[in-house]
């Protein structure tokens, strides 16, 4: 009895990690596309209706990226079975003993957790950059300051993603 | 034959010198900061010097007395005189002149520079004598003032009232006894040859132009039979004239506010802030700055006007620095630096997303009065002949100037606008529409509805569309095609069966607007500084304000008001939504903040982790 409640406990659990990491997903494409259309194609800054949608997109996008973030972190976390040659140097500095190996399991991949990683770091200057420019904190000079850098993270920021969701359904695949 | 050839030879050359610009002594200074003194003769329009036992004692010419020692014929071409010449690019619209007849149901925008949406003089029906009688009160002289007749009738009036020339007193006599609202009373008198001189304090002038015949000689002046009738005289006050008939004229370059405020005052009537000392002036002013500190020129008076943009058609090496930017966020790119000029501060404008500078003027955050939500009237010195005597200080006086309006400028920013909505009788013809002769409108809808009763305010009266038909069908006569009223920004005219029709927002009766820049407010009162909702809110009158319609025609057969949307390049719409969903921005903001939190936590923790994995490794444990 209590294995079947700990197991529908588990797969509500998986159930809401997918939910929330396709939300993330489709808010991550819908906030490329209004982000990056007005300033790559049309030159100008965004506004109207793009800004509207951009600007509603994107606080449900920063809730999943820090629900995924608690969800995700410990398994993603980087282990020595993640990195052999990092383990051997360390061994060879330090002269400790093989610590032993990590059972991989169904563990993500280094490449999927190193996009994680990323991910949650690219995040805080991503959100920040646009939450402090809407403080009278900074003046003008700041404010390009603040848009460059969510601009350029942004574009850091996708191609990450887009390499996480890739690696997420390989794994799942396997 | 050799003599004449060489007598030739002589003149060309004398013209020629004088087309290479040679300078008079006052053209150009000497570096000193001082003024020089004006202790100079007076001269007569013919250059004879005038002293106080002349008979008869004339009017000085600005022309001849000022003249000799600064070429008038550069100092022409300036801004404020170069109205009439085709020739000089208009610019930015600015206000036009406005001929409003309450009567006739009149308000129509004037201007020789022929900006999109007003009209020239001669298409109005007003000859150039016609305007300045209408106008010269405010005009500072020159332009309309000197052109050639064009009626057989007004040349030899011209040789009777003289020629209306600048008049340089009118900006650069500091003497507080100039009395610009003299020359008011001057031109309405056709004493223009008088005009100039009669401002001063020193100069009184008599008689009347307007009553001597075509035949009276003002060299030689004869006095009438009729006594009612009293020719142009001029007196010079006792003790003007010193040693070798010099008089001492206080005279400045940098021109006194008080001079500019003469033609340049307006009285917003939004509230009972009517009375001077209700309001406040410009917050340049009060920072200690004149109107010439950014309203600069040279010789060549191209004044700096002051907008975004001037420096592509003005030849004022000032003109891109003394506008709004120019001052106060000048370029940082140069070998020298330029930022603090006159003490203006540099703004950070803390928290203003950048596209707001894409999108907006200066002036739309700082200048002219709070916007409210609707419109109000506005007076202004030279449509309301504000400072002349008699003038009709009814808040409902004609025209009716609607103001803050925020529209669209040419550059596309949205900027403060006044605005006019024209109202007059016009002949219509294969779709074009011009406007009847002013008097003949006036005179044939004056009379056709001359039992309509009019307010003694100076107010619209109102027609009916009984009235318009009355009028129209009395104007068939004057139209070579089919006579209209444009009012409300409807054209109106009379269909096969002699009714009243009416087309909305016709392209003819488009409202005329033009940009405004004063009164700057301080930034404390700038549009933003408190919240966004400041403009973005569905209550506030930045873009959902109501504009009014002004028109006699009774509400019945007009709209009453356009939006603010209606005159920005915005989806009324678009605006609605994006200044409701300001509401959740706080909580966007939470959100924000709150998952940015989380994931730096996180990141936090896992970092220390990692940290104490290491720690550990390094100390020797597994």
């Amino acid at each position: 009895m209590a294995k079947t409640t700990s197991k529908r406990k588990i797969n509500l659990v998986a159930i809401l990690r997918i939910l929330v990491y396709l939300v993330a997903l489709f808010s991550c494409v819908v906030l490329t596309i209004t982000g990056f259309f007005p300033v790559l194609v049309q030159g100008e800054h965004i506004s109207g209706y793009l800004l509207m949608i951009h600007a509603t997109f994107a606080p449900v996008f920063a809730a999943c990226l820090a629900i995924l973030a608690v969800m995700w972190a410990s398994r993603c976390r980087l282990t020595y079975a993640d990195w052999p040659w990092f383990q051997r140097f360390i061994q060879w500095i330090s002269a400790a003993d093989s610590p032993g190996e990590e059972t991989p399991g169904d563990r993500p991949c280094l490449g999927q957790k190193v996009a994680f990683w990323l991910i949650v770091l690219l995040a805080l200057p991503l959100i920040l950059s646009i939450v402090l420019s809407m403080f009278p904190i900074l003046g003008t000079h700041w404010q390009e300051y603040l848009q460059g850098l969510h601009l350029y993270t942004a574009a850091v920021f996708v191609p990450v993603a887009l390499a996480h969701t890739f690696l997420l359904i390989r794994a799942g695949k396997r | 034959m050799l003599t004449a050839f060489l007598c030739l030879l002589v003149s060309c050359c004398s013209a020629a010198a004088a087309d290479t610009g040679q300078k008079l002594l006052g053209d150009e200074s000497d570096g000193s900061m001082a003024h020089p003194i004006h202790q100079i003769p007076l001269l007569a329009e013919e250059g004879d010097e005038i002293g106080p036992d002349d008979d008869p004692v004339l009017p000085f010419s600005t022309k001849q007395t000022c003249g000799a020692c600064h070429t008038y014929d550069v100092i022409a071409t300036g801004w404020h005189f170069s109205a009439a010449d085709a020739n000089v690019p208009p610019g930015r619209p600015g206000e036009p002149w406005i001929l409003a007849d309450g009567r006739s149901g009149t308000q129509i925008p004037i201007s020789y520079r022929a900006w999109p949406g007003t009209f020239t003089p001669s298409q109005a029906g007003l000859s150039n004598k016609l305007f300045l009688k209408i106008f010269g009160r405010h005009l500072p002289g020159g332009g309309a003032g000197e052109l050639e007749p064009e009626e057989p009738e007004d040349i030899m009036r011209m040789f009777v009232s003289g020629k209306l020339e600048i008049n340089c007193l009118s900006c650069h006599d500091a003497d507080p006894g100039n009395n610009q609202a003299e020359y008011d009373t001057q031109v309405k008198k056709e004493n223009f040859r008088w005009a100039a001189a009669a401002t001063s304090s020193f100069t009184t002038v008599t008689g009347s132009a307007k009553d001597m015949p075509d035949t009276w000689d003002p060299m030689m002046p004869e006095p009438l039979n009729d006594p009612k009738k009293v020719p142009p005289g001029t007196k010079y006050a006792a003790n003007t004239f010193g040693e070798q008939k010099k008089v001492l004229l206080n005279i400045v370059r940098e021109t006194p506010a008080n001079r500019c405020y003469f033609c340049h005052s307006n009285m917003h009537l939004a509230d009972e802030h009517t009375e001077k000392w209700t309001g406040d002036e410009d917050i340049h002013m009060t920072a200690g700055l004149t109107c010439v500190d950014c309203h600069r020129n040279g010789i060549k008076h191209q004044i700096v006007r002051g907008y975004d943009g001037e420096a592509e058609t003005s030849e004022n090496p000032l003109s891109a620095a003394s506008s709004c930017r120019g001052c106060h966020l000048p370029k940082t790119d140069g070998s020298v630096p330029v930022a603090g000029r006159l003490g203006a501060p540099v703004p950070e404008h803390k928290g203003i997303p950048v596209v707001h500078f894409e999108k907006l003027s200066c002036t739309a955050c700082h200048s002219g009065p709070w916007p409210s939500d609707k419109t109000a009237l506005v007076k202004t010195a030279r449509a309301h002949r504000l400072g002349t005597i008699g003038v009709n200080k009814s808040p409902q006086a004609l025209p009716h100037i609607t103001s803050p309006v925020y529209a669209t400028q040419e550059d596309g920013k949205i900027a403060p606008h006044r605005l006019l909505w024209p109202s007059y009788w016009a002949d219509m013809k294969d779709d074009a529409v011009v406007p009847i002769a002013f008097e003949t409108a006036t005179s044939v809808v004056g009379e056709a509805l001359a039992d309509v009763e009019r307010p003694i305010s100076g107010d619209w009266p109102t027609f009916t569309s009984d009235h318009i038909v009355k009028a129209l069908n009395a104007l068939a006569g004057s139209a070579e095609g089919k006579a209209v009223y444009i009012s409300a920004g409807n054209l109106y005219s009379l269909d096969d069966s002699g009714k009243l029709a009416r087309q909305q927002d016709h392209p003819a009766a488009k409202p005329y607007l033009w940009p405004i820049a004063h009164s700057v407010r301080p930034a404390a009162q700038s549009l933003g500084i408190r919240y966004c909702t400041d403009c973005h809110d569905a209550d506030e009158g930045f873009m959902f304000g109501d504009v009014a319609i002004d028109s006699p025609v009774s509400a019945d057969e007009r709209d009453e008001a356009k939006k603010m949307t209606d005159f920005q390049d915005v989806d009324p719409l678009y605006a609605w939504a994006f200044s409701t969903s300001f509401v959740f921005r706080p909580v966007m903001k939470l959100v924000a903040i709150g998952s940015a939190g989380v994931l730096a936590l996180v990141l936090l923790l896992y970092v220390l982790k990692a940290l104490g994995c290491f720690a550990k490794v390094l100390g020797g444990k597994n």
